[in-house]
């Protein structure tokens, strides 16, 4: 544990100070701030601009239809700030020679990649949860309607495990690969064509849409947030039962970071 | 292999009593290792790259931090402690690649090339270490292509040709093993020669070959060892009236040894 702790910390810190988290922040930031200032302006829009149901549920729902609306910019900008932050993490080690120094102490490749791992998550989380959390008091300042811990809470948790499992697979093919340029382009390929791909296999295979659509680690996201934040009102509407989206979401954060630690444990370096 | 990153595929190496392959991290823990071109993180600077490899050992922070400005004043980069790896130059990342190898204390140091690519006075800083540390009690396990720096620094060699140890002894021992078996060197310095005394002694039983040494008095015999043909050289040589002021026997070094033992490419 100590071992793991120690890696955690210097990766923690290596990210926090990095020129790319730096750059990845201030988009977030901003992007945020956007969200929430947009969602504002349309709630206090006429309704020659915005339709009466839409403006009826934003002004029911007050500052959860403003999360909601931070949620749906994550869906976007999450993977990549996690793949950006771990896309190199093994195998920038492996080209620089520096794993060498590192696999000599006594610390096993197992712990490595788990150290590692925990130090990506950690360098997210702490401007990710900062930023939501003056997003959230900016909400709750500004709206009259107010909102639970556990809401709060829900959307943080969900939102770290989201990004999570996107570090995981960045970590998995940082361990897969041999150049950074090749693990670069893989991350962007499942950034961009995951949720593509799942879309067209739902088309096809309209059947089982519901169960096709858990190949996207958005969507049992977007349902497990909904249900923290009280926005999933009819469960019934949906494909499979809300257990299904939950186990899903776990099992999208687990196989990834599973396979990588083993690949990273098997391989010669 | 020994220092626990690659894993054989057959057989079993110990370390200290410890198996490499089951019991790693007690290896590890005992051991300091220095790959030929070491690599760091560039961003961090060389007391704070010390600093984490040191936090690995749970060595408590006053020590950490006395052990760590030791090794940087040991290495001569005492006053780059605060300058980030990736402005250090090759020799310095060598040296730092060291100190690192050391932060632990080990009993048994594995060094992969350590004077590779190093100009002189840092070749020789890393050579003066090395003897020093194993006066103190530190076993040094040394790889390299550089013969000389070998035999200056090991009392036991390993010679290893097409992945196989073909011999491991002491250089004396294994010099004695192949001067009884094979042909024996003796260099001649002289005033002045003549071909004719160079035809003569050519002609002597035992005598395989000649190398006249264009820039000074002096050739190189290659004789039988089994042979007893020196005093017959000599007598040779003075009949012919040549002036010599030595005859010795050229002492085997470690090239030598690793040529006959691995054969001339």
């Amino acid at each position: 544990m100590w071992t793991i702790f120690v890696l955690f910390k210097k990766e923690f810190f290596s990210h926090l100070k990095s020129v790319r988290m730096i750059i990845l922040m201030v988009i977030f930031s901003l992007l945020v701030l956007l969200t929430v200032y947009g969602t504002f302006m349309l709630m206090g829009m006429s309704e020659a601009f915005v339709p009466p149901d839409v403006s009826e549920i934003m002004i029911e729902q007050g500052p959860i239809f403003i999360l909601s609306s931070i949620v749906g910019m994550i869906f976007f900008i999450g993977p990549i700030t996690a793949l950006a932050l771990s896309f190199d993490t093994i195998v920038r080690e492996k080209i620089e020679n520096s794993l060498h120094l590192l696999l000599c102490r006594p610390i096993s490749r197992r712990s490595i990649a788990i150290g590692k791992f925990l130090g990506i998550l950690g360098a997210l989380a702490l401007p990710i949860i900062v930023v939501n959390s003056i997003a959230i008091v900016v909400i709750i300042f500004l709206s009259d309607k107010g909102i639970s811990f556990t809401q709060i809470g829900g959307f943080l948790l969900f939102t770290l495990i989201f990004l999570a499992i996107y570090s995981a697979i960045g970590q998995l093919i940082s361990s897969s690969v041999k150049t950074t340029t090749t693990s670069l382009l893989l991350g962007i390929v499942i950034w961009i064509f995951l949720p593509v791909i799942v879309s067209i296999l739902s088309v096809f295979l309209s059947d089982f849409s519901g169960h096709i659509e858990l190949l996207n680690p958005s969507a049992p996201y977007n349902v497990c947030v909904g249900h923290a934040l009280g926005t999933l009102t009819n469960e019934a509407s949906l494909s499979i039962p809300l257990w299904g989206y939950y186990l899903s979401f776990i099992l999208w954060l687990f196989i990834p970071l599973i396979i990588s630690i083993e690949i990273f444990n098997r391989k010669e370096d | 292999m020994l220092t626990t990153i690659i894993r054989p595929t057959k057989g079993t190496a110990k370390i200290l009593g410890f198996d490499v392959q089951q019991k790693s991290l007690e290896v590890k823990k005992r051991i300091g290792f220095m790959p030929d071109v070491p690599g760091f993180y560039g961003e961090m600077k060389a007391s704070e790259l010390l600093n984490f490899y040191a936090d690995f050992y749970r060595i408590p922070k006053i020590d950490r931090e006395k052990k760590v400005e030791d090794l940087l004043k040991m290495m001569q980069l005492d006053e780059f402690k605060n300058k980030k790896v990736k402005t250090f130059s090759r020799g310095m990342k060598q040296k730092l690649g060291f100190a690192s190898s050391l932060i632990n204390d080990p009993e048994v140091l594995i060094l992969d090339e350590p004077t590779i690519g190093l100009d002189p006075s840092t070749t020789h800083f890393f050579k003066k270490s090395i003897k020093s540390l194993n006066e103190k009690g530190v076993t040094v396990f040394l790889s390299s292509h550089i013969l000389s720096d070998v035999q200056a620094l090991c009392n036991k060699v390993g010679i290893i040709d097409h992945g196989k140890i073909i011999a491991v002894d002491t250089i004396d021992s294994l010099s004695k093993k192949i001067s009884s078996t094979s042909n024996k060197k003796i260099v001649v310095t002289f005033e002045d020669i003549t071909d004719k005394a160079i035809n003569a002694v050519k002609k002597i039983d035992g005598v395989l070959s000649i190398k006249k040494d264009k820039s000074s008095n002096k050739i190189e015999i290659e004789i039988d060892s089994k042979k007893p043909i020196i005093p017959k050289i000599n007598k040779t040589l003075v009949n012919n009236d040549v002036n010599i002021t030595s005859i010795e026997t050229k002492e085997m070094n470690l090239e030598d040894i690793f040529l006959s033992l691995v054969g001339e490419k």
